[in-house]
């Protein structure tokens, strides 16, 4: 009876759990506030369990659609349903988030010293409104979890966070809810133009006048690109990254964006296809600029969180350009690219939280030549590096070549340009590998620096797998998303995007496709 | 004339019970006040008991479904149970606040008490009535006791200069209204809101301008009352000098009021406008609240931020009365949930700020919130709360409210205002949020902070912490499990 129950309401269960966590931290006494470490440890491995759980589950249904589908009226005088229901893509993502949210609250077990129990309280309340966004088919309910995971997260930049994180916390907060609100608004005009209902699925069969597609998307797509973040809506992330505690850059970079993105693919772009195709050049103009532009910033920072940081908005100019081009390829990179950008973004923003926790400083000046006193350390930082610039193995070239595969068939110039991000992300990140690591070592104090601990070791080595096994064997992660790609292709389809005809080159190509897949 | 001899006074009594209920209590309160009481604690209770009584009673009416009663110029419906329970909900909050405050500041309890009270009974007769005069007498009940009220702190020249203001502004106010009640009157030859009404479209030129001249003067005068554009100006400085509980009065309890009063004039005397009025109420709703957001932003002492929030959000409920001509009674759900709502909020906002001002200091000026994170963990994290809430994001009630009403208008085409209205709430969040950078962003400023607060066991009084919680329960309860609210607010429209 219990498994039928796991079963039956598995979602839910993963989406609440970790309020059972907080309630238990709000309980402990102040005197005891060290276990609300372990207590969020416990809370978001068993969170992880079930997901692993699920993953095994869907294993046996391989389906398209959605699975695991839960609805139990909600708010009935406005049609809200509380449906939850997902598909590969949103598989992934859970696990992408059931997965770092462990690995954050290990990271900060010494890190933050003071109120430990609203930091992991936050902390799980974050991962309920992550996960909470990935399950949802109501449009309501997505943007109740939506508006749920923004606030923890302003706290927790905004009161751990570093010297300037009052202005960062307000950016985030601020720069949000005006996207957020503007699409409150178009989900109150679609609620009326589609007949009272918010479900996902419902939805996706109206077929709206193009004029007004155009609008609700404008609005959606401004939210969704200023989470992304799409150029030129990025200005809130480089701040908000930089003076985030790790734990908060950690689930910043690796799960809050792609919220963003999983709203492009799930709601903004299927709801709109004859909006999609109208913005089409200019979304893909925009991705590429981010791709370069966020590439080349990045080179000229002093500050190491800011590179990585500046290094999300070029990877994601890369999903959302994957998403626009709107064939297998494409879409396909692009969303095993979110995956991937999250394993490694996560492991980067890790590491160099565990620097940060033995320098507690930024400043690229303030390194030179740690790789001799921390090699273990070191050796991982590279692995890291390597897999964020796309070195093929790893996991990133998989996301990164499909995507610009992709975009190849629908503009070369566009590709062409977008390539050169990737030689940029080798300049940015070797160029910081090379001044924090090699060379002299040029602060006395860097000469007492401890390698990797155990605690430490545990919190990146699972990233570390996932990079080579993603970067070497990708089906793995592959055959969740082909089939919810296919329909999402479909749905969209109102497209007309050209593929250019390559002729003979196209079979090579194929070949590769074929064994990336 | 002759109907007097056909009134059934025994329908009527019972009817107006609440408003009996709440003069007689009035009336017990300032006898049992002759008494030698050690303190004066029963007279609170005799209030509280009062109150209890009077929304009990309102509210049994509305969910045992009664047919309203009219007769002797009142016309008791379900709306006017309804603002009756509400109204007394939102006066037992208040007294709850006032009874700590009246002790700490070493006020006069049986004065205040019988004057809210009394106001409290005045503003029942405003909503329980269709005949201009009537309700003029209500409104004068309701304002003479408020300008007294507002002075309450005799010894604090900020006090006396709000209760001051207050009266010279709002007689001119009150004049307003009965001269356009006059102008009504010559127009149509009758005082009752539904026959003018009528009027509008059967009378001649001459009579329709009279009415537009009347109408808009009711309009000047009761706009004032809920300190709607460009009628506000009063708002901030009597908000600021009136003591706490009094204020957290005029924020709630005047607003739900005159909402209903208004909305009752939308329904029959505003018909004269025609369909000049929706775009008049949407040039005043906009600007109301976009003057109230801008100021507040600039503001430090955190009670004159509420007041310009308070402006803020009638110019959101102003939206409900924007609707009134598309959806006729079908706007009442809305507007009453908003105001409910954002009552209940402001009532745990204004308490945090009671609970805050012990020992006869008010602090409510923003650096008094410094760290306070720290030294009060759970009236920070509530009061984060009620600014999360008044803010409106989800899954609070403010944002329940909101969406109710937001979507409401949106289904009926108004995309341009709701546009305007979300961008004026994102820039709300601005403020609202800054007491909360104060309390949990910020180290505790040393030497500025006032001593009592510095020291964690200064005890928030019994009252104020069932108020909070109560209004707490309130927030989160009715966010969640919105779905009963709303169900239980559509039902007045029967």
């Amino acid at each position: 009876m219990i498994t039928s129950l796991l079963h039956d309401h598995i979602l839910s269960l993963i989406i609440f759990a970790p309020l059972v966590g907080m309630a238990l931290i709000m309980l402990t006494p102040r005197k005891y506030e060290e276990a609300s470490r372990e207590i969020a440890l416990v809370t978001t491995l068993g969170v992880l369990g079930l997901t692993v759980w699920l993953v095994m589950l869907y294993d046996q249904f391989n389906p398209s659609g959605f699975s695991f589908v839960e609805t139990a009226p909600w708010i009935s005088a406005l049609h809200v349903n509380y449906t939850v229901g997902i598909d590969g893509v949103s598989l992934l993502l859970i696990a992408l988030t059931a997965l770092l949210a462990p690995l954050c609250v290990l990271v900060s077990w010494n890190d933050i010293k003071g109120r430990r129990k609203e930091f992991m309280g936050l902390l799980l309340a974050t991962e309920v409104g992550l996960i909470g966004a990935f399950c949802a088919m109501d449009l309501f309910l997505f943007y109740i979890f939506w508006e749920i995971m923004l606030i923890p997260m302003y706290f927790l930049v905004g009161i751990w966070g570093g010297a300037n994180r009052v202005k960062a916390a307000m950016k985030l907060l601020i720069y949000t809810l005006f996207g957020s609100l503007l699409m409150l608004v178009a989900i109150m005009y679609l609620y009326g133009a589609a007949g009272s209902t918010f479900d996902l699925p419902s939805l996706y069969k109206v077929s709206l006048d193009p004029k007004v597609q155009i609008w609700l998307f404008s609005a959606f797509a401004l939210a969704f690109a200023i989470k992304v973040p799409l150029f030129p809506f990025h200005t809130w992330l480089p701040d908000a990254h930089t003076e985030a505690p790790t734990a908060g850059s950690v689930l910043l970079a690796g799960v809050f964006l792609k919220v963003g993105t999983y709203g492009f693919y799930r709601i903004a772009m299927p709801l709109f296809p004859d909006a999609v195709v109208y913005f089409h050049t200019t979304f893909m103009v925009l991705s590429v600029i981010g791709i370069v532009a966020g590439a080349l910033v990045s080179l000229v920072q002093p500050d190491i969180k800011r590179v990585i940081a500046y290094s999300s908005v070029s990877h994601l100019g890369f999903v959302m350009m994957g998403l626009f081009a709107m064939n297998p390829e494409g879409v396909e990179g692009a969303v095993i690219q979110m995956i991937n950008h999250g394993i490694s973004t996560g492991a980067l923003f890790l590491l160099f939280g565990m620097i940060y926790e033995r320098t507690h400083t930024r400043q690229m000046a303030d390194y030179g030549g740690i790789a001799r006193v921390v090699p273990l350390l070191t050796v991982c930082f590279i692995i890291t590096s390597l897999s964020s610039l796309g070195m093929p193995g790893l996991n990133n070239f998989v996301g990164e070549f499909l995507t610009l595969m992709g975009t190849f068939k629908v503009s070369i110039p566009l590709a062409s340009i977008a390539a050169t991000g990737v030689i940029f992300a080798a300049g940015y990140l070797l160029w910081l590998i090379e001044r924090v690591f090699f060379g002299p070592i040029t602060r006395d104090f860097n000469r007492g620096l401890t390698d990797m601990r155990l605690r430490e070791w545990v919190t990146v080595a699972p990233l570390l797998v996932l990079m080579v096994v993603l970067g070497v064997y990708p089906s793995l992660a592959m055959r969740y998303i082909k089939p919810s790609v296919a329909s999402f292709i479909a749905m969209t389809s109102a497209s007309h995007v050209s593929t250019i005809d390559v002729g003979s080159e196209q079979s090579e190509i194929k070949e590769m496709v074929t064994w990336a897949k | 004339m002759g109907e007097i001899a056909t009134i059934q006074w025994g329908m009527l009594w019972s009817a107006g019970a609440p408003i009996l209920i709440m003069v007689a209590t009035a009336l017990a309160v300032v006898l049992v006040d002759l008494l030698p009481l050690t303190n004066r604690q029963p007279l609170v209770l005799i209030a509280l008991l009062g109150l209890v009584l009077a929304g009990w009673t309102s509210w049994g009416y509305v969910q045992g479904g009664v047919m309203p009663v009219t007769a002797a110029l009142l016309h008791v419906d379900a709306l006017a149970w309804f603002g009756m329970a509400m109204l007394a909900g939102i006066a037992i909050l208040t007294t709850l606040t006032a009874s700590p405050y009246l002790s700490d500041f070493e006020l006069p309890e049986a004065e205040l008490l019988a004057l809210f009270l009394m106001a409290v009974s005045s503003m029942m007769l405003m909503m329980a009535t269709t005949n201009l005069l009537t309700l003029f007498v209500g409104l004068e009940g309701m304002s003479l006791a408020s300008y007294v009220m507002a002075a309450y702190r005799r010894r604090h020249v900020q006090s006396i200069e709000a209760g001051l203001k207050y009266f010279v502004l709002g007689s001119v106010a009150s004049a307003f209204i009965v001269f356009g009640t006059a102008f009504c009157y010559g127009a149509s030859g009758s005082l009752d809101m539904v026959e003018i009404g009528r009027m509008a479209t059967m009378g001649g030129d001459a009579a329709w301008l009279y009415l537009l001249i009347g109408t808009s003067m009711l309009l000047v005068g009761f706009g004032f009352k809920i300190s709607l554009f460009p009628f506000h100006f009063w708002a901030p400085d009597v908000y600021e000098g009136a003591p706490l509980p009094v204020t957290q009065f005029f924020a709630t309890g005047v607003k739900l009021v005159v909402f209903v009063v208004l909305f009752r004039f939308c329904s029959s005397l505003l018909i004269v406008w025609g369909s000049k009025w929706e775009q008049v109420a949407m040039i005043l709703g906009i600007a109301t609240m976009t003057v109230g957001n801008l100021a507040a932003l600039a503001q430090h002492n955190v009670k004159r931020m509420l007041a310009f929030s308070s402006v803020a959000h009638v110019g959101y409920a102003m939206v409900a009365l924007i609707l009134v001509p598309r959806m006729g009674a079908g706007a009442l759900p809305s507007l009453m949930f908003y105001i409910g709502g954002y009552a209940v909020m402001t009532c745990g906002a204004f308490a945090v700020l009671s609970a805050m001002s012990r020992g006869g200091h008010e602090r409510t000026d923003i650096s008094d919130f410094s760290g306070l994170g720290m030294r009060h963990p759970l009236v920070s994290a509530l009061f984060t709360l009620f600014l999360l809430s008044l803010a409106g994001i989800p899954p609070t009630l403010g944002f329940f409210t909101k969406y109710f009403l937001f979507s409401a208008a949106v289904k009926q085409g108004m995309v341009g205002l709701i546009v305007v209205a979300v961008v004026n709430s994102v820039v709300s969040v601005g403020y609202y949020v800054r007491p909360v950078v104060e309390m949990y962003f910020k180290m505790p400023v040393k030497g500025t902070t006032p001593a009592v607060m510095v020291d964690a066991s200064v005890e928030v009084a019994m009252p104020v912490r069932l108020v909070l919680a109560i209004t707490a329960i309130g927030v989160i309860v009715g966010g969640v499990f919105a779905s009963y609210l709303i169900d239980m607010v559509s039902a007045l429209v029967v």
